[in-house]
């Protein structure tokens, strides 16, 4: 776990926490205030938590989590501030469909093979689809986007779901000022 | 920066089945160095001077629509008004130039350019005289190039010899697109007070008061507004105003930031984003629809004035706090052929043309897409364009008129125009006659309120 100036020290905020499965059920539906710090586990940037209202302050850290057993929700995805307008190599994928085994693997042997790394992910319900949400990072400078956005497209096509690619900025500009 | 899942489905769900898109990403092209007396040599000049600045329009313009995955529905080209750029011009008709323009949008791939116009709101100099006559040959022997008129401004008036004229071209331009019901006159407006920056056809050009090359969008969304406000629970009149204005806020940072892009990969300026709601044929991606979502049973009744003034200033607000570079026509759009909605009001007899003018006085154009019967007198169609130029020269408004007197066809027939046209039901004009006023001519002289200074 790091704390250097690209983590943010973010405020307290609310966030629904659905359930978390690590080897045995923590806990059932918690509504808490939870304080968020940075950890990297498998290159996979997870937002973690501190449990304010639990009787005891848990920082649970240092964990090699599987990423078949991420099933909780993250909630929030972040940002560094110093990262300009179109200058980010982010992209958020969404995987909407029906639920059936073998989405995540299929999706993310077509991220491996482009050499994109996951960010960030998360999974919830839209109108009653399974909706995985990926944020992305491409660091390789010649990245042939179109052959991705395809090959994933393709890969979606035989799973049943839709995978769209799309470049971060489409949801920041929307939402955030 | 956090952005929310629930967020990112928002603008996911508003993309998917919302009908979101950006409208239109437009190229203005300044013509004014193309000029020269020989016809010739001035469509060789136009003709290069497109192809060069506009060759990678599309590719680049399909390359910011696969990073973002918001689809862009139209490239499009508007160019200085050929009245402007063919002064010195010694040939009787500018026919060639519009098909060296259709030439040259078909060489970089757009989907419409504009520009085959005159500005002629206080007089005609002789190229305007021979511009507005080339009109409906222009249109009828191109696919892609579009015509507009500038007739009225608050400052000048209406000159009603032109509203006279261009009654007549009108007449002659649904006359040679007979065939395809009219057509060419979809592609033919009628404004007052234009604006330079539009990048909206059929009424697109390139002002003379413009950068030599500029980049300007137009949004679509009234299906996202229709979803945002179906979605309240018995609002009242100043929470769907509030929702209105978040969403068309949502929807032109969204415009912005396609507009932005494509400009800095072409290297042009960014002119202005139009955060006009445009409507589609689709189902929900209406207007009307809209306005019926406020609780009016059909759009064309009582009290549809008062919601459209609602939703047009709605868009504004929220609008121009998302971009400081808002232009163009930037209000709701009412065409009929192109919104179900309306589409189904008119059929339905709730919608009038009487009714849709009195809605154009509170938003951002006029009557659009109005098909009305093959025999209508060239004169009433003058008196029409009248009626309309008034609003918004004593409004201080942008007005237009594109209207299709549709050869054979009648009140009750459909005409069928297809893609983003859509289709139109014909409608009823009033039968007594407008003759002896339009036969008068002159000029309406300018309104009071013209006087600012």
């Amino acid at each position: 776990m790091k704390n250097n100036s690209r983590l943010f020290r973010f405020s307290i905020f609310v966030c629904k926490l659905f359930r978390i499965i690590y080897g045995h059920i923590l806990s059932n539906v918690f509504k808490l205030c939870i304080q968020s710090t940075l950890i990297y586990i498998q290159n996979v940037k997870i937002i973690f938590s501190r449990f304010i209202k639990t009787q005891s302050l848990k920082i649970i850290h240092n964990l090699q989590i599987p990423a078949e057993s991420l099933t909780f929700t993250v909630n929030y995805i972040f940002y560094s501030k110093d990262e300009g307008i179109m200058t980010s190599s982010r992209f958020v994928i969404t995987v909407i469909g029906g639920d059936k085994v073998g989405i995540v693997a299929g999706i993310t042997s077509i991220m491996a093979r482009f050499n994109v790394n996951i960010v960030d992910i998360s999974q919830t319900t839209m109108q009653d689809l399974f909706t995985m949400i990926m944020l992305a990072e491409i660091k390789d400078r010649d990245f042939d986007l179109s052959a991705f956005q395809k090959a994933m497209g393709d890969e979606g096509h035989r799973l049943g779901v839709e995978v769209k690619v799309q470049h971060e900025d489409a949801f920041r500009f929307m939402h955030r000022i | 920066m956090l952005i929310h899942p629930e967020e990112i489905l928002e603008t996911i769900q508003m993309l998917k089945m919302e009908h979101l898109d950006i409208r239109t990403v437009t190229m203005g092209i300044n013509l004014l160095d193309c000029s020269h007396p020989d016809v010739n040599i001035l469509n060789k000049n136009i003709y290069n001077k497109i192809t060069t600045y506009a060759r990678d329009l599309v590719k680049t313009t399909e390359d910011v629509q696969n990073l973002y995955g918001i689809p862009i529905i139209n490239k499009r080209i508007s160019v200085t008004p050929i009245a402007v750029v063919a002064g010195s011009c010694k040939t009787p008709d500018l026919v060639s130039i519009a098909k060296t323009m259709d030439k040259a949008a078909e060489a970089v791939g757009v989907d419409f350019i504009g520009g085959f116009g005159a500005l002629v709101h206080k007089g005609f100099t002789k190229a305007d005289l021979k511009l507005i006559n080339s009109i409906p040959e222009a249109l009828a022997c191109t696919n892609k190039v579009c015509s507009s008129v500038n007739v009225a401004t608050t400052k000048a008036g209406i000159n009603m010899d032109a509203v006279a004229l261009l009654g007549r071209i009108i007449k002659e331009t649904a006359e040679l697109t007979r065939k395809a019901d009219g057509i060419g006159c979809a592609k033919l407006v009628v404004f007052a007070n234009a604006p330079e920056d539009n990048p909206f056809m059929a009424g697109a050009f390139h002002g003379i008061g413009e950068p030599d090359c500029v980049i300007n969008v137009g949004v679509s969304g009234p299906g996202v507004v229709n979803a945002a406000v179906r979605e309240l629970e018995n609002p009242d009149l100043g929470e769907i105003a509030e929702t209105i204005k978040k969403t068309a806020f949502k929807i032109t940072r969204m415009g912005e930031m396609v507009g932005r892009e494509v400009s800095r990969r072409m290297d042009v300026d960014f002119g202005v984003i139009d955060l006009s709601l445009a409507p589609t044929p689709a189902i929900g991606d209406s207007v009307a629809a809209i306005l019926e979502a406020m609780g009016l049973e059909r759009c064309g009744t009582h009290g549809t004035t008062a919601a459209l003034a609602l939703l047009n200033d709605a868009v504004k607000k929220g609008g121009s706090m998302a971009s400081s570079s808002v232009g163009g026509l930037s209000g709701a759009f009412i065409p009929i052929s192109e919104d179900a909605g309306i589409i189904r009001a008119v059929e339905d007899g709730s919608l009038s043309l009487e009714k849709l003018e009195a809605m154009t006085s509170v938003c951002s154009v006029g009557l659009d897409m109005v098909a009305v019967p093959g025999d209508t007198l060239a004169s009433t169609i003058s008196a029409i364009i009248a009626d309309e130029m008034a609003i918004g020269m004593v409004n201080k408004k942008t007005t237009a008129v594109r209207i299709i007197p549709v050869p054979g066809k009648d009140v009750g027939d459909h005409v069928e125009f297809g893609g983003l046209l859509g289709s139109a039901p014909v409608m009823q004009v009033n039968p007594f006659s407008s003759k002896n006023f339009i036969g008068r001519g002159g000029r309406i002289p300018a309104s009071i309120q013209a006087l600012t200074n």
